[in-house]
């Protein structure tokens, strides 16, 4: 749950955004996506965020560049911040964790709810209350793809936060345009692929195993 | 800086370069006025400015008074090794020099 005062940080914080150029709103992007990947606090992060808009917004007022506010190395200034800054508590951790587990149980589950045939027969049965079964099967095949969604989008938030720069960078530079390059992506893009093949492929023969069932006003109200 | 009076982060970098301190840009303090933030040793509030968004203004507190006194100590005690560190060089130096003209004469 998001205090309204943070809330209302972001709103204003997304408001000054708007009037920088594009190439500081790229950098000040990459600064951001690095800092709210590391330690500090989210709302922390939010107030440091209005304070680099306002110095950045300053600067471009007086005709100067970002790299004469904040130097050359933007991840070294980062570093810098994140050294001086809070670091999250344990709290923190555990809090921020729960909500964005639960968010994206929430979204699954949901989807789950679609595709079980709940709502088609829910909808055919004229909203009965009686009609249907409201009793929505969990396999493990579910289950498994949850974990395993849930590792993946953390580890992919993760190393895009920790490598934003470089991946910007590498966005930048016309030498990556080379077949080795290109090699690379189709072997990363090929793996991937038949990674997700197989896992589908279990997940399906795992569908047949199921665990629990729930009730689907349940999963609505989730 | 934030001593004398109630300032923002551009200004102290300016008033810093003004007495010497080269290449000392808002950006470079930033750190250093969030971790003495975060030490107790100053406090911020934003006021609106004349020119522009909200300004970030820094106070000292108590805890950073103590803290700026100790500093000046450390720093009176520092500054006198080494200038005596700076007189002994001096003299090896000039020590130095006269044997030279000694062994010419």
């Amino acid at each position: 749950m998001i205090a309204p005062i943070i809330t209302k940080l972001r709103k204003s914080n997304n408001e000054l955004d708007h009037k920088l150029t594009s190439t500081n709103k790229k950098i000040l992007t990459d600064m951001i996506v690095y800092l709210r990947v590391s330690r500090i606090p989210d709302r922390q992060v939010e107030h440091i965020r209005q304070d680099l808009l306002h110095m950045i917004l300053d600067a471009q007022e007086r005709g100067q560049d970002i790299s004469s506010v904040i130097g050359m190395d933007y991840k070294v200034f980062c570093d810098e911040i994140i050294a001086n800054a809070a670091s999250k508590t344990l709290m923190d951790k555990v809090r921020e964790s729960i909500a964005i587990i639960f968010s994206c149980i929430a979204v699954l589950l949901f989807i789950q709810l679609i595709f079980s045939g709940f709502l088609v027969s829910w909808v055919r049965s004229g909203f009965s209350l009686t009609e249907v079964d409201f009793n929505i099967p969990i396999s493990l095949g579910f289950v498994l793809s949850v974990i395993v969604f849930l590792s993946a989008a953390w580890i992919i938030v993760i190393f895009i936060g920790k490598h934003a720069f470089g991946l910007t960078e590498m966005e930048n530079n016309n030498k990556s345009q080379s077949k080795a390059y290109y090699r690379k992506r189709i072997l990363i893009g090929t793996t991937i692929g038949l990674a997700l093949a197989i896992f589908f492929f279990v997940q399906f023969k795992l569908n047949e195993i199921t665990l629990f069932s729930v009730h689907a006003f349940v999963l609505r109200s989730a | 800086m934030i001593s004398i009076r109630e300032t923002y982060g551009y200004e102290i970098s300016e008033k810093l370069t003004e007495h010497g301190f080269p290449n000392i840009s808002e950006g470079t303090i930033y750190p250093l006025l969030m971790r003495l933030e975060k030490n107790g040793f100053i406090t911020a509030n934003y006021k609106q400015s004349s020119q522009g968004p909200r300004r970030k203004y820094f106070n000292l507190t108590e805890a950073g008074l103590r803290e700026l006194d100790a500093f000046w100590e450390r720093w009176i005690l520092l500054e006198h090794a080494i200038h005596q560190l700076f007189n002994l060089k001096e003299g090896m130096s000039n020590d130095s020099s006269n044997y030279h003209q000694a062994e010419k004469k």
